[in-house]
């Protein structure tokens, strides 16, 4: 019987992505910011998200006292995929990245994504009904958040097997096995 | 290497794309994606390695969501978008997609599945996804031609036929009247036709929301629920008032605790002469009804919505020998009493409660995620890459009435002990209830582990309570701050 | 932290009072949220500015300093950062004290002349200060006195940077101004001390962060003398010195069938002209007339512990202490009252908010104190007091009949029972307190003499004395650090004077009653039984920590010792505040361990921080203990204790 961890975990090795290291941070919400603004419309900055109050994807949590960012993990196995019942909510073959945007099958806000993500890294428009969660900014060279963290909480770079193991660690803990 | 999957449902779909992830089309024999790689013996003689997989469905349009149908008869989506997937999605992973094409039996002995125009689909393995249809409770008058089910596309359509006709006809309610007919009977004129949704479970309420949506005023929609509360099966009673009343300022009528006896048809008047829709019936009631409850004995009807649960469409295929119960008996491993075999989705049934599944993880687990889970699961097994399934949690859902959100999973009343039981419960429900701000929280433990839960208004964190609650997780150590509004995921890791 | 044992939900409770908690539920339950609700939206916050490392001040900014970036862009080190930041947070305490030392000087000078409803209240005080002051007092009547130590008083605050500011002078242990001598932080007047500071913590300017903290040191010794102990001195002379008293605390004083008035802030004129004129059979009758059964004038913050210090003097008829700065919302979601007084201080913009839903009236009775959604102003003018008393009163009185007549506030929606009398909320507890205390007060107590209370510490049988003063704070659950180390610290015999919102705290949970004993070791215990006192004592407000100042600069003088080597500590286990940041820097400056619960601004420079909690103590005798765990800085504050009695043999 081959397991199908090994095989999930050895599938991350080589792929970019942002990685969390949480102890670093220390809540300054730079990355939240960075990220609104890589999201707004026109001005791709900070201010232009401010200014057009453009919806964040990460979100830094509290956790007893301290600060902890959140976004999606573009898991091997999307528990929001599984849930989606429009199929917008995919998984890019090539990138990895899971989005409910862009595709030809919309997102109506049925929040199912919501119920399934172990992480709570999905969550609802403030403005539209729409579920809203981290796209991996596939047009950037190095993703909003990562390139605006001032303490090297979110690290850009490819998942080495250290990395790779901890956040099959983590996400299996939660998910175990569904 | 031949996979075969009747039903183009959440489970069928999902498991005929994750085989093509894992045999990418044409190119089956490259190395560590070869299935004899894999040390399985292998009956049948697949052709050259070359893998095929056939995704069958009785129903001529593009496999679609029937989770969107309510969206639908809403007006907020178009046929074309009940869809999910893209248009050449099946051609371009290599999936032979059978439209139309009922399966009528298996020969498990052959290996073949008999489509009702006489081909036969030969098979190494096999997916049963048939899914599920409406229950018609046997109730006098279920068939006449005013009552519907709300399941498939054509219920759908079928359903939007009637509405137009009744609220675009003459005669229907003076706002969809303006200006025409001016010598019409003026108490025809203000008429407003009359639904009748039987069943408060989610099918029933977002049919009757979505009409009101759609319709307006021109439809009186009652719902009767045999339950003291609507959503009996997944939200407490407490949620489910909250929710009914969201409802019931939209204009959607409910009578509870009260069932329906019979359908009888109504003398047509004079007047109405003509008509194009059928006859308008009316809807008997028994039983007492809940406090409140107007003692009516009657309803009239111009559409009837049957939305009383499902029955699992195992008919044909209990015929070709796998085990039925309720639905089709699978083991942990998706796989039926037949071996090659596989079930998914609403029409499958766990064979045995394993410990672990015991409790408030149920056998049967009809809903979306679950099936498009248990379809992407299956699709391993009968790959053999051996998985199990398990954690699906089948009383679980997200509904959102008049921008509240709210979502329900597991056991969302706790038993009450029977009466003379000594000792203290071993649950214990926290609850949090602002209803100003429509916002409820309520957490179900047993034994420390999170059992059941309902959010309302807020329901950002409801798969970090799912995921504590498949997982079991023993949660007394992080109990000061489970009920907080800014509990989150950050409180299970740095455990 | 306690858990929360009032509602349903397993939440933990945000406040140590029951009170507090119960009022938040019901807030809640109204759909209006409230402080401990922000609390939570505000969370997680930003490490640069919890660190002290953010500078904002010019507009290449804000920069940060990260391990990438150990500058600013003008060059600055986080150390230059976070000096210059704490030194900015002390200007302002020293700001708004001497604000309300001007006030009350002015408040002086126009009783001396006979145009406020005052009477010197404490003529002895007042003989006693002037002949500090150099004024000749033989033969000159009341009148001239007070106008004379009035000027003098103003002229100190204005003096020079370069002049020595006469006040610490006359006040201020010898052995302290030697050494505040040596380091060259004696101050001037403390306008000039204020511009100084402003001055040099402008941008490139002074960035010496060692020269930054003398500075904020020198402030504060200003702001000490000066803001408070000039300040109480100038409020004795003038409302009288506090006597023992009982008195009452907690919500549940409040009665709902009186027309209810509450002072709120930190400057008790208007509070006691107002209590004065309520009991004016002229205006009780108005009350009367619209139904009431009286008028009841409550405190809240330290404008409360003012009245209630005084209530057996110019405050007679106040009628308790309701909350402190955490709780201020709930006064006003009881639903029982009428009007808040907001002087000086202390007024968050969410009272506006919340009165929205209420039918209490806000009026700002101070020209500084303005708050968006409040238009109604009566700004305290000496001269004009009395007939401001009246008005106020017949403002809420207004709001009475509004009350009676079932008003509920602009912004309540569906909170309406109908058209008849809106019910008010209020928990049902209230606690009994023993206040007034102060050193004349407690050697009265004594029999005329400190000697016994002396002896007490000398023989062991009370350890020492911990000050445990200033704010509440959220960061680790409203009042529960403060209440746990009071506990922690009467348990082992040691006494705990108490001012600010602490002395709230204590209030509200029983600690200044004196059955508290039941609570103590059994030293303190035994003392506090036979001197009938309990073991936490009411100094009073956050001001009157100058009262806890003179108290320990008389022991000191007793024992002719520096106050650096008594057995007593400082706690400011709640500091919220910039007046506290002046409070703790003069703390440590006058030689006294300082405790801080909530880790001031200042992490994120490694030298200031070092400076603070080691360095400074050669230089002062005093130093900053960080400690967040109750009784963690209980037991470093009782060892500090034990050392500085085994120092002085005892």
């Amino acid at each position: 019987m081959k397991p199908a961890r090994e095989l999930k975990a050895g599938c991350l090795l080589g792929m970019r992505r942002v990685m969390i290291d949480a102890g670093k941070c220390n809540g300054c919400m730079t990355c939240v910011l960075a990220c609104a603004g890589a999201h707004a419309a026109n001005d791709k900055s900070i201010i232009g998200g401010m200014m057009e109050k453009t919806p964040p994807r990460i979100q830094v949590l509290p956790v007893k006292g301290r600060a902890v960012p959140l976004l999606c993990l573009h898991c091997e196995e999307p528990a929001c995929v599984d849930a989606c019942m429009t199929g917008a909510m995919r998984k890019d073959p090539k990138s990895g990245l899971v989005s409910n945007e862009g595709g030809e099958q919309a997102c109506v806000g049925c929040w199912m994504c919501i119920m399934a993500c172990p992480y709570g890294a999905v969550r609802q428009h403030p403005d539209k009904k729409v579920a809203l969660k981290c796209d991996g900014c596939p047009d950037r060279e190095v993703p909003a958040c990562a390139a605006a963290c001032p303490m090297d909480a979110l690290i850009w770079g490819e998942v080495d097997d250290f990395a790779a193991g901890r956040a099959m660690k983590t996400a299996l803990a939660l998910l175990e096995g569904a | 290497m031949r996979f075969v999957i009747i039903g183009s449902g959440a489970a069928g779909v999902r498991a005929a794309e994750t085989l093509r992830q894992i045999f990418p089309s044409g190119e089956a024999r490259r190395s560590g994606n070869s299935f004899e790689d894999s040390g399985v013996q292998v009956d049948g003689r697949p052709e050259d390695g070359q893998v095929t997989v056939t995704l069958v469905s009785a129903e001529d349009f593009p496999p679609y969501s029937r989770c969107l149908l309510p969206a639908y008869l809403a007006g907020r989506c178009r046929e074309e978008d009940l869809t999910i997937r893209p248009r050449d999605f099946f051609r371009k992973l290599g999936i032979n997609l059978l439209l139309g094409r009922e399966a009528l039996a298996v020969d498990p002995g052959k290996k073949v599945v008999k489509l009702a125009d006489g081909e036969e689909l030969p098979y190494d393995r096999l997916l049963i996804a048939t899914g599920a249809a409406s229950r018609f409770p046997p109730i006098p008058g279920i068939d006449r031609p005013q009552v519907f089910g709300l399941r498939h596309l054509a219920d759908a359509r079928a359903i939007e036929q009637a509405c137009v006709q009744m609220c675009t006809r003459p005669g229907a309610h003076a706002g969809a009247h303006a200006g025409a007919q001016p010598d019409s009977d003026s108490r025809l004129v203000a008429q407003t036709r009359s639904v009748v949704v039987i069943g408060g479970g989610f099918v029933g309420v977002e049919a009757a929301y979505a009409l009101i949506r759609r319709w307006g005023a021109q439809l009186e929609v009652t719902v009767v629920e045999k339950e003291a509360q609507i959503l009996p099966a997944q939200f407490d009673a407490y949620a489910a008032g909250m929710l009914q009343r969201e409802m019931e300022k939209e204009g959607i009528r409910f009578i509870l605790g009260r069932q329906v006896g019979e359908i009888v048809g109504q003398e047509r008047p004079d007047h109405e002469a003509g008509r194009e829709v059928g006859d308008r019936c009316r809807v008997v009631l028994t039983g007492s009804g809940t406090a409140g409850d107007s003692g009516e004995e009657s309803l009239p009807a111009d559409l009837i919505i049957v939305a009383a649960g499902i029955t699992p469409n195992t008919a044909w295929a209990a015929s070709a020998g796998p085990a039925v119960r309720r639905g089709i008996l699978i083991d942990d491993y998706l796989e039926t009493s037949v071996p090659g075999i596989y079930a998914a989705g609403d029409v499958a049934e766990f064979r045995t409660l394993s410990p672990e599944r015991a409790g408030a993880l149920p056998t049967w687990t009809p809903i979306w995620p679950n099936a498009s889970a248990q379809g992407r699961i299956a699709a391993y097994n009968m790959a053999s890459r051996r998985r199990a399934c398990r954690g699906l949690i089948g009383l679980q859902n997200a509904v959102e009435f008049r921008e509240v959100p709210a979502i329900a999973m597991g056991l969302v009343e706790p038993p009450v002990p029977a009466k003379g039981e000594s000792g203290e419960s071993a649950y214990m429900v926290l609850v949090k209830a602002e209803p100003e701000q429509r916002r409820y929280k309520k957490l179900v433990l047993y034994k420390n582990a999170l059992v059941g839960m309902v959010l309302v208004g807020d329901i950002s964190q409801a798969g970090v309570y799912g995921a504590l609650l498949r997982k079991k997780t023993d949660v007394s150590r992080f109990a000061d701050t489970i009920m907080n509004d800014n509990f989150n995921c950050g409180h299970l890791r740095s455990l | 932290m306690s858990i929360c044992r009032t509602c349903h939900a397993v939440d933990r409770c945000p406040s140590a009072h029951r009170s507090t908690n119960e009022m938040y539920e019901y807030c809640r339950s109204q759909g209006i949220p409230t402080i401990f609700d922000r609390y939570q939206s505000q969370q997680p916050q930003c490490g640069f500015g919890m660190q002290g490392i953010c500078c904002q001040l010019c507009s290449h900014g804000p920069c940060r300093i990260t391990h990438r970036a150990e500058r600013g862009i003008c060059g600055a080190t986080a150390d230059t950062i976070a000096a210059r930041n704490l030194l900015r947070l002390a200007v302002h305490g020293a700001a708004a004290y001497s604000h309300h030392l001007e006030e009350a000087i002015d408040t002086l000078k126009a009783t001396a002349l006979g145009s406020t409803p005052f009477r010197i209240g404490d003529s002895q005080k007042l003989q006693e200060v002037a002949m500090g002051f150099g004024i000749n007092v033989a033969g000159q009547s009341e009148r001239e006195l007070a106008l004379q130590l009035a000027d003098r008083l103003l002229a100190d605050m204005h003096k020079a940077s370069r002049e020595p500011l006469t006040s610490l002078s006359l006040l201020a242990p010898p052995s302290r101004r030697e050494v505040w001598a040596k380091l060259g932080v004696i101050p001037g007047g403390i306008l000039s001390e204020i511009r100084d500071a402003l001055t040099k913590s402008m941008t490139s300017i002074n960035t010496d962060p060692v020269d930054l903290l003398l500075t904020a040191v020198r402030l504060a010794l200003a702001t000490g003398y000066l803001g408070l102990m000039g300040t109480i001195t100038v409020q004795d002379i003038v409302l009288g010195s506090p006597a023992l008293t009982e008195s009452w605390a907690d919500l549940g004083v409040i009665d709902p069938e009186k027309v209810n008035i509450v002072a709120h802030g930190h400057v008790p004129f208007v509070g006691t002209a107002v209590i004065q004129a309520s009991r004016d059979p002229e205006i009780l009758s108005w009350a009367k007339e619209a139904g009431a059964k009286g008028i009841n004038v409550y405190g809240s913050m330290c404008t409360g512990q003012e009245l209630m210090q005084r209530s057996a003097a110019s405050a007679g008829g106040f009628a308790g202490q309701l909350a402190n700065w955490i709780a201020q919302e709930y006064i006003i979601a009881t639903g029982a009252v009428d009007l808040v007084m907001m002087d000086m201080n202390c007024s968050i913009p969410a009272l506006s908010t919340i009165a929205e839903h209420f039918p209490t009236r806000l009026v700002s009775v101070d020209k500084v104190v303005r708050l968006p959604g409040v238009s109604e102003h009566v700004d305290y003018a000496p001269e004009q007091v009395a007939a401001q008393a009246r008005e106020l009163i017949r403002m809420a009185i207004e709001a009475y009949r509004r009350r009676q007549n079932g008003y509920r506030g602009l912004g309540s929606q569906g909170n309406h029972h109908g058209n008849g009398r809106p019910a008010p909320y209020l928990p049902p507890y209230k606690a009994k307190v023993l206040a007034g205390f102060g050193l004349e007060s407690i050697s009265r107590a004594f029999g005329g003499s400190l000697e016994p209370l002396l002896a007490a510490i000398a023989d062991g049988t009370i350890r020492g004395v911990v000050a445990v003063v200033g704010c509440t704070n959220n960061r680790n659950g409203h009042d529960t650090t403060g209440l746990a180390i009071m506990q922690e610290l009467i348990k082992n015999n040691v006494l705990v004077i108490s001012a600010g919102c602490m002395s709230s705290a204590a209030e509200i949970e029983s600690l200044m009653d004196p059955a508290a004993e039941a609570r103590c070791g059994a030293g303190l215990s035994r003392f506090c039984r036979e001197a009938g006192i309990p073991p936490v004592l009411n100094f009073g407000s956050c001001v009157d920590i100058g009262r806890i100042v003179l108290a320990v600069t008389r022991l000191a003088a007793l024992l002719n010792v520096d106050p650096s080597r008594l057995p007593v500590a400082v706690s400011a286990p709640e500091y919220l505040e910039q007046k506290a940041v002046a409070d703790g820097i003069f703390a440590v400056a006058f030689g006294l361990l300082t405790h801080l619960g909530p880790v001031p601004p200042v992490a994120g420079s490694s030298l200031v921080t070092r400076v603070l909690t080691e360095d400074i103590e050669g230089l002062l005798g005093g130093k900053v203990l960080l400690e967040q765990e109750p009784k963690a800085a209980a037991a470093a504050m009782i060892e500090h204790i034990e050392a500085k009695r085994e120092a002085l043999g005892l």
